[in-house]
């Protein structure tokens, strides 16, 4: 399980990626008690994201999912709570990161907090440069204009 | 907005609703957050924190209009606090000191006090040792009530307790006292009502009104009377005697039972929460006299009840009557028989009143308690319909004289000195060939009189007097007067 879910959180960067995933994780959990005899990566072809089958089948091949519906569906709702309690760091920067600029500051945080999290990515033109942090429920402005009204008032 | 912001920039936290459920907000986040301390919303809104949970804290909203889930929170490191200054004498306000009466800002010096504080120690009490006089000869001479003295106004919702409490609040307010009148989710009407009497008595401007409405939050109605005793204690403090109504703490605790009960609280008896006795006690005890600068000063506290049919047994009327010191009782049966004020002295109870009262005093209230016992009996007897002895008969015609004393119209202040002044006539025979008719109307004559400025040696003579035979004494000395001012 362990395994599984240190994928999972691979391929999930983002907030938005999270909310995507859990619905694919919804809409699979739908289609569970239907059909039960045929595989769900049969079952959700056209349905859900292409990549998201492509793990599925793959889950399926290497037998970590279960047989029986029941026990599926508690092995996707387990996923599902797990990857909720993954801590979320809320960043808010004045422009649109690229995919590689948030591996990089997700590598960052994973190497100074030592554990897993997902950015919860705000973007905010109007702190002009710099970023907010918001962790638990802490507070930190190392904004840019911060700094200038400190400056200037 | 600025505020939320300097927050957010002081204590570097943030926290999120989650949910919201009537007045209560479920926030995530805030790490450092504390019992009881105060939150600010992004829009500015107020709430209290209630409650900590390993994910959430509960927060009692003041005011829940447009809060949406999402909003951020942040604290602010303290309790809830209110800016109090002597602006508000004058001012009908809302449990956080803004006012509401369309007078514009409350001006002059203020200063932040919390509102939840407290009570005095016992070695900073003092003694009650001074009457506190409320301009109901009936109370004054029969219940008496003591500077510092928390004395329980009880009774069915229209009997004229309010009537009562603001004929006390006009007697004060005009020797000087500060009053405070706490209306604890009481209809607009009723508190314009208040306001009405105050201003056409010209006390207003002695007096702070702390309004709250049926629609007004839970939490907001909550608060009213911490904030009213703050206020109190505010004044008290700057060596002033205060008086403080609470109108009507079964209200209160009704509101304090629908929080507890949204915040999922177990309930308790009447489904009220186990921690009911606690808060109104500790709100009680904040009441009392203290020793200020050499120089004694009180907080008298009058908070109010309300029963069902006479019923005085309810749980919070129990309470109530637990953690006073003593209670006036309005009567509906006195009530519906026109008895005005319709208290009954018989279930009504003093504890501390008597302490502050001189031997004449004391005579006069046993000769008045007895003499309404013997009237009480005959009144019975008489039901029967036979012809009765003479002797009842006078005992009834003197219980029918004592009641003209204590009949009294809502504006009318009677003054302890002539309370006193119109018993000792009674008791020297004034009235043996008069009827009814003519001593009530003699009575009257004699206030309007000594309110003209007439008998003005008699608050002076009266304090002299030792004794009911000192009394018909002083009485025969200025009999000669009193014929010429009737």
């Amino acid at each position: 399980m362990a395994e599984i879910f240190e994928e999972i959180i691979k391929k999930i960067i983002t907030k938005e990626e999270l909310i995507f995933f859990l619905e694919e994780i919804n809409l699979l959990e739908k289609s569970i008690f239907i059909d039960v005899e045929i595989p769900l990566s049969e079952k959700l072809k056209g349905k859900v994201n292409e990549e998201f089958r492509s793990w599925l089948e793959k889950l399926e091949k290497e037998k970590f999912i279960p047989q029986s519906p029941d026990q599926q569906f508690s092995f996707f709702e387990k996923i599902k709570k797990d990857l909720l309690e993954v801590p979320q760091i809320r960043l808010e920067i004045a422009f649109q990161p690229s995919k590689e600029f948030l591996l990089r500051i997700r590598k960052w945080f994973k190497e100074e907090i030592n554990r897993e999290i997902i950015l919860d990515i705000v973007v905010n033109p109007k702190i002009t440069g710099g970023a907010i942090i918001e962790y638990q429920g802490k507070y930190l402005d190392f904004s840019l204009a911060k700094e200038i009204t400190s400056i200037y008032g | 907005m600025d505020e939320f912001k300097n927050y957010l920039e002081k204590y570097r936290e943030v926290g999120y609703i989650v949910s919201l459920s009537h007045s209560i907000a479920y926030i995530s986040g805030l790490p450092s957050l504390k019992l009881m301390e105060m939150v600010i919303t992004e829009s500015g809104k107020i709430g209290i924190t209630s409650g900590l949970g390993q994910k959430s804290a509960e927060i009692l909203m003041t005011d829940v209009e447009n809060l949406k889930v999402g909003e951020r929170v942040v604290k602010t490191g303290k309790e809830l606090e209110i800016r109090i200054g002597e602006g508000l004498l004058g001012r009908m306000i809302n449990p956080f000191c803004q006012p509401i009466d369309g007078q514009g800002p409350i001006r002059g010096k203020k200063e932040y006090q919390k509102i939840k504080r407290g009570a005095l120690t016992f070695i900073e009490r003092k003694r009650i040792n001074k009457p506190l006089e409320t301009g109901v000869t009936m109370v004054d001479l029969l219940v008496p009530i003591g500077y510092g003295q928390r004395e329980l106004v009880i009774g069915d919702a229209k009997t004229g307790k309010t009537t009562f409490l603001l004929q006390s609040i006009s007697s004060q307010a005009k020797k000087g006292v500060i009053c405070i009148y706490v209306g604890i989710g009481k209809k607009d009407t009723a508190l314009k009502w208040v306001e009405e009497y105050l201003k056409n008595q010209r006390i207003l401007d002695k007096v702070v009104i702390i309004h709250t409405t049926p629609d007004d939050s839970p939490t907001l109605i909550y608060l009213a009377p911490y904030t009213g005793m703050t206020i109190a204690e505010y004044f008290r403090d700057q060596g002033k005697n205060v008086l403080i109504i609470l109108d009507d703490l079964t209200t209160h605790a009704k509101v304090y039972r629908e929080i507890s009960l949204l915040l999922k609280r177990n309930p308790g008896r009447d489904s009220y929460p186990g921690d009911i006795f606690h808060i109104q006690a500790e709100l009680m005890e904040r009441a009392g006299n203290i020793k200020f600068n050499g120089k004694e000063v009180s907080i008298t506290a009058l908070p109010v009840a309300e029963t069902l049919e006479n019923d005085l047994s309810g749980y919070i009327q129990t309470n109530l009557m637990a953690m006073t010191d003593g209670h006036i009782f309005f009567d509906i049966n006195e009530f519906r028989k026109g008895k005005r004020p319709a208290i009954n002295t018989f279930l009504s109870v003093s504890r501390v009143g008597n302490q502050t009262k001189t031997q004449i005093e004391k005579n006069l209230a046993d000769w008045i308690r007895k003499k309404m016992i013997e009237y009480q009996r005959a009144m019975e007897i008489s039901q029967f319909g036979a012809e009765l002895p003479v002797e009842t008969q006078k005992t009834i015609e003197l219980g029918q004289r004592l009641e003209i004393f204590f009949s009294q119209a809502p504006v009318t202040i009677i003054p302890r000195e002539l309370q006193i002044f119109w018993v000792g006539l009674l008791i020297s025979d004034f009235w043996k060939d008069k009827s009814l008719m003519e001593m009530k109307a003699e009575v009257l004559k004699i206030l309007k009189e000594y309110q003209k400025g007439n008998l003005p040696k008699l608050p002076e003579e009266i304090e002299k007097i030792k004794n009911l035979e000192h009394l018909q004494f002083l009485i025969k000395e200025i009999l000669a007067e009193v014929e010429k001012i009737i």
